[in-house]
This record gives structure tokens, C-alpha cells and sequence, in this order.
């Protein structure tokens, strides 16, 4: 359900653009950063990635229905955008997924902006080796410690299918850490 | 208050914070950037692919024409030495004609193109056709190998 906040600024959009636009990326811009970033690792591809969800969320907020909440709305978009940014990245080098894996885990390593530990660095080597919509769930679950049902209107996916892919994520996870 | 099933299982020894930073102010800055960003997409429309979305499409209307009749029409010029569709022209074609695009005429299309299909620098004409080709889940070195 929406809240109030977001019912204001949405109403504000319509005769401000602008300024409510504005206000709505100041609230949402470090959330939705977070998430992207986690799945595109990099930064500077973080950066692109949540500038396009803001454009697309500013784009189509004129026909945003008032039946979902602002930021599941603007977390679905950032998700989109993000699987689609993998999706091209990976084909613009024609990789096939374990490549593409492997390309990710060198941009962690490389990465000026991580400040974890070792065993922080081998979890995210970890996350980053499973699939995509898997990671997702996993991050959703584990870092932003989301409800199952909040994380169902995000993905379109149901509940039993999330709590089953989040199993999943952990059991692979637990095995690679333990490897060694 | 949440409940228990929404409280996932800690990994043992290993913190629930992302090990990730962001340059300094970068969430103080990014706002004002986004309003630039914004202002400039309100003076010039923008497309992912193409900024001038009416005119291609005009174009590609016959471009596509011509794509999608490409044997055909080699046929109707008898044998004539045909010039070679540009990247520009194939990636208009499948912009304009999307879903209508067969997979045969897709590789013949780039196959007789000039679109370099291992390139250095990628622009916007071999990303359209690599995002079509990716949208469509048709993977690109195996239809070209079966070609």
C-alpha cells in the first residue's frame, strides 16, 4: 500500500514535475543504489544503471496506478533495469553465462570501492556465481532482509517459488564457502 | 515486528552489511546530476537506440522492405551486382519490423551486411541487433554457424 509521503509526491509530481521528482530521488536514490549495485558490482555501472531508473520512473510516473507503493514500483524498475544491463553486457562480448561470471568476479577484485574482509569478498565471489534472478532473491532476502511478499510484487514471482530459490541461493553459497 | 519466516539465516561469521562503498558525496551530488540529466532528455527526446525514431522509421519502412524481400529482390535484379545493406540499414529494418523478422532473414541480413560482427568499438546499429537478438533468446554464434 502506498504511504501518505509518496501519495503527496505523487500528487505534487502532476503539478510539479520537477521539484516532486526531485524529492522522490533524494528519498529513494540510496535504496535503489544499493540494490543495483549489488548486482552489478561496479560502481561506475551502478551509477548508469539507477540514472536510467530514475529516467524510466520519471518517464512513466504520469501512469503510475496508485495500487502498488512508489518503491516497490521504482524497485521493479531498477531491477529491470538491471537484469537488462547484465543481459546486454554479456551479449555485447557474446559471453556465455560462466564467462560472463568470471568477468564479474575480476571487476570485484578490481573493484576501488569495496571494503569488506576476506570472507565478505568470498561471499559476494559466491553470490556473483549464481544465477541471475537467484541473486536477486538472495540479496533482496539476506542483505535487505525483505519480506517474502514485498519481494513477490517486486518480482512477479510467488512466494513458494521465492522461498525455494532463496534456499536454493544459501544451500550453493554454504557449499562454496566451505570449500577449500 | 517481523515475523520469523521473513528473517533469513545468518551465515555464520559473516556480516549482513555489503562490503561495497561509494565516492565521497556521491549521494549528495547525484540528485543535481540527475536533474541535468533530466533536463536534457526533456530538450532532446531520446530513444535507447535512436534519437530521430520518426525519421528511421520512415526509412526503415523501405529499408525493411527490402530486407525482408532481400532473395527476392536479387532475383528481380537479375543478377545485378547488389551493394551491400549497411549495419545502419539491417539494424533499422529489425528496429521497424521486430517480431516479423525470421531468423533466416535475420542472418542473411547480417551475414550480406557490412556490420562487423567481432567489433572493437560497438555503436548503436550492432546493439540494436545484438539487444534483438538477445530479447528474441536466439544465440548469435550458433545461427551463425549453422547458416
Amino acid at each position: 500500500m502506498a504511504d501518505q509521503h509518496d501519495k503527496e509526491l505523487i500528487k505534487l509530481f502532476r503539478e510539479n514535475r520537477n521539484e516532486a521528482f526531485n524529492l522522490i530521488v533524494r528519498k529513494y536514490q540510496e535504496r535503489l543504489y544499493w540494490h543495483i549495485r549489488k548486482m552489478v558490482v561496479s560502481h561506475d555501472d551502478a551509477d548508469d544503471v539507477l540514472q536510467n531508473t530514475f529516467i524510466k520512473a520519471y518517464q512513466g510516473l504520469d501512469k503510475f496506478r496508485e495500487d502498488a507503493s512508489l518503491f516497490t514500483w521504482l524497485y521493479r524498475i531498477a531491477t529491470n533495469e538491471s537484469l537488462t544491463f547484465l543481459k546486454k553486457e554479456r551479449n555485447r562480448y557474446l559471453q556465455p553465462m560462466g564467462e560472463y561470471q568470471q568477468q564479474l568476479e575480476r571487476t570485484l577484485v578490481s573493484e576501488p570501492h569495496f571494503d569488506g574482509d576476506e570472507l565478505q569478498l568470498k561471499l559476494q565471489k559466491a553470490i556473483i556465481r549464481l544465477p541471475e534472478k537467484q541473486r536477486l532473491v538472495f540479496n533482496m532476502k539476506y542483505f535487505d532482509e525483505m519480506k517474502y511478499d514485498d519481494m513477490s510484487a517486486v518480482l512477479g514471482t510467488s512466494v513458494g517459488a521465492l522461498k525455494a530459490s532463496y534456499h536454493h541461493a544459501m544451500k550453493k553459497i554454504e557449499q562454496y564457502l566451505t570449500q577449500d | 515486528m517481523k515475523s520469523k519466516e521473513n528473517i533469513p539465516e545468518e551465515i555464520p561469521g559473516m556480516s549482513r552489511k555489503v562490503p561495497f562503498s561509494v565516492p565521497d558525496n556521491y549521494f549528495d551530488e547525484f540528485p543535481l546530476r540527475m536533474q541535468e540529466r533530466l533536463s536534457e532528455s526533456q530538450t532532446i527526446p531520446i530513444s535507447r537506440t535512436y534519437p530521430a525514431r520518426r525519421v528511421l522509421a520512415m526509412a526503415a519502412m523501405f529499408i525493411g522492405l527490402v530486407t525482408v524481400g532481400y532473395f527476392g529482390l536479387r532475383m528481380i535484379l537479375n543478377g545485378q551486382d547488389t551493394t551491400m545493406l549497411s549495419g545502419d540499414e539491417v539494424s533499422a529494418a529489425i528496429e521497424y519490423f521486430g517480431h516479423e523478422f525470421d531468423d533466416d532473414m535475420l542472418i542473411a541480413a547480417i551475414v550480406e551486411s557490412d556490420i562487423d560482427l567481432y567489433p572493437q568499438d560497438i555503436d548503436d546499429e550492432t546493439d540494436v541487433i545484438i539487444e534483438f537478438l538477445s530479447d528474441e533468446e536466439i544465440d548469435f554464434n550458433e545461427i551463425l554457424n549453422n547458416y
